[in-house]
């Protein structure tokens, strides 16, 4: 992936004045941030949830959000001074939740309000729409589903950012698009399931959707050798 | 209902009609009929939908009467006429918020074609439950994590609230980072409300935020977490309570705990929240 020093900060009117605090003086804030959701083909995006994140150590519970109306606009208001991070979703319609690292777009947007700037505008960017892996996972020689396996799933050059979920047969996960993803399946008395390539040794290769695309991908695991 | 038809059609376009209901007694309003009960019937221009409000037994309580923009009063006897393909009449009854619906009406050449119309009152939360839940590291942090849960505020029919306005009381204490607590972000009860969808439904996420918390896997080991409907009056109607915990490298809401970035632990859908 990538650290956070490159992040690719667009939009948002930045602008930093004096001391930051948390509110005015009489304890009602009255920041506010509006701005425009696009996706990846710089349409609007109408429906979409806008998160504002603070980067100024305050920890989150519920980060004061808004939804963009049917033109993709939005206004998030009563926000305390200080400097947010705007993160958007729309999972409904396959866009994840960007503040999650594993489906970072690496494009975020930041703004900074004081006193003297209370207000801002800004562009969020969602997008592309995630990919989607379904399939079943079975026993190779007897095909008999095995629903307590465990799916892990990483970003191909950040294998130290996995993202685990358990797989029942049926399973369902949820990928970023236009990037490599590593797959593999585990599950007790099973040999640990990964997508190979082909050839005659062949490597451990990852998956790569386009966006919104889905791929199904039956898992067969053989049983541990006794 | 013709004179009514009359005089409403000249408005209906524009009617985002206040409904009030007027009724006696201590009939609490149960959950909407949607009413069929008289059916709908059409004539060769205006469509009609019947509708009355019942309380649990089915009695008839009340009927509905409408106030077009101008403040002109219309008594329906229990019927309204509305002659617009998309009108939907805002209804406001007792504090509860509510919808009409009767759009989409169609011309088949012949006749109107009505669709169901369906009244729906919305009542006090009464519950909220897990729509979406999962968790992963948070953008920008090399462990902490974020917890992303998506709940659906319910009414104790089983129907969603609709938008409400929403804000939290919460408490996150035990705190045993090395450093010192950091203040939290959220919608306090009290300050500018937040708000549902249209369908009751609002995202909450818990995160440290941060990378600089030690040791590893530290946090509030207890926290307190209670959603209520912050009422036009000033006073609050708790609808779900949250109980658990927020580290640095998992969470834990009412029993269930997600370590690291998974959806193993998660709440599952329809996972019921009380207050």
């Amino acid at each position: 992936m990538r650290s956070p020093a490159l992040l690719n900060i667009v939009g948002g009117l930045a602008l930093i004045s004096g001391t930051l605090a948390f509110g005015q003086p009489d304890g009602a804030p009255s920041g506010s941030i509006t701005g425009t959701v696009l996706n990846e083909a710089s349409e609007f995006v109408a429906g979409a949830r806008v998160f504002a994140i603070p980067t100024d150590g305050r920890a989150v519970h519920h980060p004061k959000s808004a939804e963009t109306d049917k033109d993709g606009h939005f206004t998030i208001a009563h926000l305390d001074w200080g400097t947010y991070r705007l993160f958007g979703a729309k999972e409904e319609d396959g866009y994840p939740n960007t503040y999650m690292s594993f489906y970072d777009n690496q494009t975020i947007s930041q703004c900074t309000l004081a006193q003297e700037a209370p207000t801002a505008t800004a562009i969020v960017s969602i997008g592309p729409k995630a990919g989607i892996i379904t399939g079943t996972v079975s026993d190779a020689t007897t095909g008999t589903p095995i629903r307590n396996a465990t799916i892990r799933l990483w970003p191909w050059n950040y294998k130290e950012r996995p993202l685990q979920m358990s797989a029942g047969s049926p399973y369902r996960a949820i990928i970023p698009s236009n990037q490599p993803v590593g797959m593999e399946v585990n599950a007790p008395g099973y040999e640990t399931w990964r997508h190979l390539g082909t050839g005659t040794q062949p490597e451990t290769i990852p998956f790569q959707l386009k966006s919104g695309e889905s791929l199904t991908v039956n898992i067969a695991l053989q049983p541990t050798t006794k | 209902m013709v004179h009514l038809r009359d005089r409403l059609v000249s408005s209906m376009g524009q009617i985002a009609a206040l409904a009030v209901l007027l009724f006696g007694g201590s009939h609490s309003i149960y959950a909407c009929n949607p009413s069929y009960a008289n059916g709908i019937s059409n004539d060769d221009t205006y469509v009609y939908a019947e509708t009355n409000i019942l309380d649990p037994d089915g009695n008839v309580i009340a009927d509905v009467i409408v106030y077009d923009p101008l403040g002109n009063r219309y008594e329906l006897d229990g019927s309204l006429a509305n002659g617009s393909e998309t009108t939907n009449i805002q209804l406001d009854i007792n504090g509860m918020s509510g919808t009409w619906t009767n759009d989409g009406v169609t011309w088949d050449g012949s006749e109107y074609v009505p669709p169901p119309a369906q009244l729906t009152v919305n009542g006090p939360p009464a519950y909220m439950q897990v729509v979406q839940d999962y968790q992963n590291i948070c953008s920008g942090c090399t462990t902490t994590v974020a917890r992303v849960t998506t709940y659906q505020v319910m009414q104790a029919n089983g129907t969603n609230v609709g938008n409400i306005a929403i804000c939290e009381t919460l408490s996150d204490s035990m705190w045993n980072c090395s450093q010192s607590a950091p203040t939290v972000d959220s919608l306090a009860c009290g300050t500018p409300p937040g708000g549902t969808t249209s369908t009751g439904q609002f995202t909450d996420i818990w995160s440290l935020n941060a990378n600089n918390f030690t040791p590893v896997g530290c946090g509030f080991q207890t926290a307190t977490d209670v959603w209520k409907r912050a009422n036009i009056d000033g006073s609050f109607t708790a609808f779900g309570t949250l109980n658990g915990a927020l580290m640095t490298t998992s969470t834990t809401i009412n029993g269930h705990t997600i370590v690291g970035a998974s959806t193993d632990g998660a709440m599952p859908m329809g996972f019921r929240i009380n207050p």
